[in-house]
């Protein structure tokens, strides 16, 4: 992992509470979401809202490969 | 969401071990993401003060897992989410490199960056395929034995790993919905744009993270 410092967790004598404060700091508001486009709507009636849209291992921007990622 | 009993009944004493390492990773995870002021949602939208809705976040996708897992975070229209859910992500995985995506949960986060639920959808919701249980367990002993790789995915993997019998029986009660929806034909259901959920858990990580820290005292 290559974040190492500020270690929160000591093994079986972390406190409970501790964990409670812990996810409560990561408590921050998100930004609103913007009202969709009719075309957005479409897609969301008669696509695959939830997918990746894309071959598995195609030479397309997003390939797949995970290649992208690392770059 | 399993309680403490169940979780306990459910488990050999290796795995509450394993449970018990990721879970404290998890909060390791968290802590640094408390000490910068940040979650993992806004990690994925990349300081966008905007949000669009339905596209894919973060721009860069998520791998990890050694590629075997993807995930990314995106948001509908409000009326299309319960009330107070800001987005949610969705998780992939696959079994070798130039495999299609399979589909394996969605995971919904408030408008405070905190997961509320886990929920399978339909098949025409994300394409692909499924992965039995089976496939699906492979899948998450290739996500415990990978490295880790930065505070965003770890965060995913941990989670993950730490809901894994929830995914569990979610995937269950998916297939068994499919089958009693559609008992002859059950391709039709996948195309069936009437069902858009097949099952839905409500997740609370700090009760889970507890659960998990409660065993470890006992």
């Amino acid at each position: 992992m290559k974040h190492k410092t500020g270690k929160v967790i000591m093994g079986a004598t972390l406190s409970l509470a501790a964990i409670a404060v812990a996810i409560d700091h990561t408590q921050h508001k998100l930004p609103d979401v913007e009202t969709a486009t009719s075309d957005e709507q479409d897609m969301m009636e008669s696509g695959t809202p939830c997918g990746l849209g894309v071959a598995p291992c195609s030479l397309g921007e997003d390939g797949g490969d995970g290649s992208d990622a690392e770059d | 969401m399993l309680r403490t009993s169940e979780r306990s009944q459910k488990q050999h004493p290796p795995e509450m071990m394993q449970d018990q390492q990721w879970a404290s990773r998890l909060v390791e995870c968290i802590g640094h993401m408390g000490s910068q002021h940040t979650n993992s949602v806004l990690l994925s939208l990349d300081g966008r003060k905007k949000v669009k809705p339905y596209e894919r976040y973060p721009e860069t996708p998520y791998y990890f897992g050694n590629k075997h897992w993807r995930a990314f975070y995106h948001c509908h229209e409000a009326q299309n989410l319960p009330q107070g859910e800001h987005g949610h992500y969705h998780f992939f995985t696959r079994e070798n490199i130039c495999d299609e995506w399979s589909h394996v949960v969605a995971m919904g986060m408030d408008d405070y960056g905190q997961p509320t639920r886990l929920f399978t959808t339909n098949l025409w919701v994300t394409d692909g395929k499924w992965f039995s249980i089976s496939q699906f367990m492979s899948q998450i002993a290739v996500l415990a034995n990978s490295q880790d790789e930065d505070l965003a995915t770890d965060w995913l993997k941990y989670v993950l790993l730490l809901f894994q019998y929830e995914i569990s029986d979610l995937l269950i009660t998916r297939d068994n919905k499919v089958e009693r929806l559609f008992p002859r034909y059950q391709e039709q259901c996948f195309l069936d744009r009437s069902v858009y959920y097949l099952s839905e858990m409500k997740i609370n990580l700090n009760k889970q993270l507890l659960d998990v820290f409660s065993l470890q005292q006992d």
